[in-house]
């Protein structure tokens, strides 16, 4: 490898790296460390009662009978063990109650406050038959940023949605579209101001994200918890809830990670309809809010040298 | 608060970011590299003693740091070993500013599926900067291991460091 290759891996680890890592718990560290010196020295404690035990029988038996001629040794020199390889127990001691909808509703809420610095990654058209597309949504402007393939040529959307002064809500549509080389902007409003005390962040003003939704549906209490699936290596909590009613029914399944709380799957099964594939799947990944990342999702860019189109030609 | 305390948490609190940097990158998730560094955190407190008397503190704790990402790579089919990632976006033949998150986007996901040792080594040569005899000494493996590790890790990962621009 040459050395301007191994110049930008080095790069490229210093940016995906780039991010505030949160404060170690000291206390925490510092009590888990002492039980587990506690523990390891009673380990120790009872394995030499056991070896005293064992070569006071075996004493016993010599003396009991003198054809046995080699006692056990009374002392067992410890093992050397390489550092970081002492045993540590990372299982809690309290199992999650992962069938307490409270519980879980908590955990969600918590693992899904938008000042949380993450952005979510989602991947759907997954098994609806529709082109694959990545979306990447900024919890704290709800900003989204949408990458996907389209006719052999790669198509960019940046959807902004945004309050203005006489609170409406406006979405800005920005397009690039890779093949031809062109991009186009459109920007629409909802005419009517919303209704309602003013709300206190984007997200107030655009609740219709799915882990939004989750939350709203886990605060009415219309969600239920129906098992605990793995998904790819993580264990989750399943959620169900039905909306809509008959022709335009669905119910949607939601899997959060019984360990981060973090939506990871949406299902949406709709009830029998032409119009619609009886399921899409999404999935989720949480990614780290980078200054570069958030700076891609909430301004768009255009390539220079492309030419602007009329939207929707 | 007693003198050991002290020293622990000034130096905890100082290699912390460092810790995290390297456990995500050995893991590809932030809050398994968060739960590395308290793992991590955890020995170097019970064992405090004998990491400030180390010839290198630093090198101890990175090695401890290892251990544990390989202790949980190990037990990546019976618990959550390394993180999911979801595949990237397809890379366009034409540049554009979303083609860099996606390429290290790519970088990461093939550098997390790297056989552990060729991961160590890429995170300690080319994040931590430490020499190849550096690196060998915290991997407990002689020089010679770490070169061709590092070679075969960055010949897997040669195609996510081409930049589109070079290629347009």
């Amino acid at each position: 490898m040459s050395s301007s290759e191994e110049t930008q891996l080095r790069e490229d680890l210093r940016r995906i790296v780039q991010a505030d890592a949160p404060a170690p718990d000291l206390d925490a560290i510092e009590r888990r460390g002492r039980r587990e010196q506690r523990r390891a020295v009673a380990f120790r404690g009872l394995a030499a009662a056991g070896v005293v035990g064992i070569a006071a029988v075996g004493t016993l038996v010599a003396f009991r009978h003198p054809s046995a001629s080699v006692a056990a040794p009374a002392t067992v020199a410890p093992a050397k063990s390489a550092p970081g390889r002492q045993a540590t127990s990372t299982a809690p001691t309290t199992a999650p109650q992962l069938d307490n909808v409270a519980y879980v509703r908590q955990q969600v809420d918590a693992a899904h406050d938008p000042a949380n610095s993450v952005v979510e990654e989602k991947q759907s058209g997954i098994d609806a038959g529709n082109p694959p597309q990545t979306v990447w949504t900024d919890p704290a402007t709800v900003n989204e940023m949408m990458s996907s393939v389209i006719d052999g040529g790669k198509v960019t959307t940046w959807q902004h949605q945004y309050l203005d002064s006489r609170r409406v809500i406006n979405v800005d549509d920005t397009q690039v579209n890779y093949g031809p080389r062109t991009w186009s902007y459109r920007t629409q409003n909802f005419g009517t101001p919303i209704s309602g005390p003013a709300p206190t962040s984007p997200v107030n003003v655009v609740p219709y994200i799915p882990a939004a939704m989750l939350k709203a549906m886990l605060a009415q209490g219309s969600v239920k918890i129906v098992g605990h699936p793995v998904i790819d290596g993580h264990r989750t909590v399943e959620l169900s809830v039905s909306l809509g009613k008959q022709g335009r029914a669905e119910t949607n399944f939601y899997y959060v990670d019984s360990q981060t709380f973090q939506l990871v799957r949406l299902v949406r099964v709709f009830a029998p309809d032409s119009a619609r594939p009886a399921s899409e799947t999404s999935d989720y990944t949480w990614v780290q809010r980078t200054p570069a990342l958030t700076k891609l999702i909430n301004h768009p860019q255009i390539p220079a040298g492309f030419t602007q189109v009329p939207p929707g030609s | 608060m007693t003198g050991r305390s002290e020293e622990f948490r000034a130096f905890a609190l100082d290699r912390s970011l460092r810790l995290h940097q390297s456990a995500y990158l050995l893991c590809g998730d932030w809050h398994l590299a968060h739960d590395l560094v308290q793992d991590t955190l955890v020995n170097v407190y019970r064992h405090w003693s004998r990491v400030r008397q180390a010839d290198s503190p630093d090198a101890y704790v990175r090695r401890i740091l290892i251990n544990e990402a390989r202790d949980r790579w190990r037990r990546r089919d019976k618990a959550v070993p390394v993180a999911d990632i979801a595949a990237g976006p397809t890379i366009a033949t034409v540049p554009d500013a979303t083609d860099d998150i996606a390429r290290r986007d790519g970088l990461l996901r093939a550098l997390v599926e790297l056989p552990h040792q060729q991961r160590a080594t890429v995170v300690l040569r080319y994040l931590e900067g430490l020499s190849q005899a550096e690196t060998a000494q915290v991997l407990g493996c002689s020089e010679g291991t770490v070169k061709s590790q590092t070679f075969r890790a960055l010949a897997t990962l040669r195609k996510y460091l081409e930049r589109t621009e070079s290629r347009s």
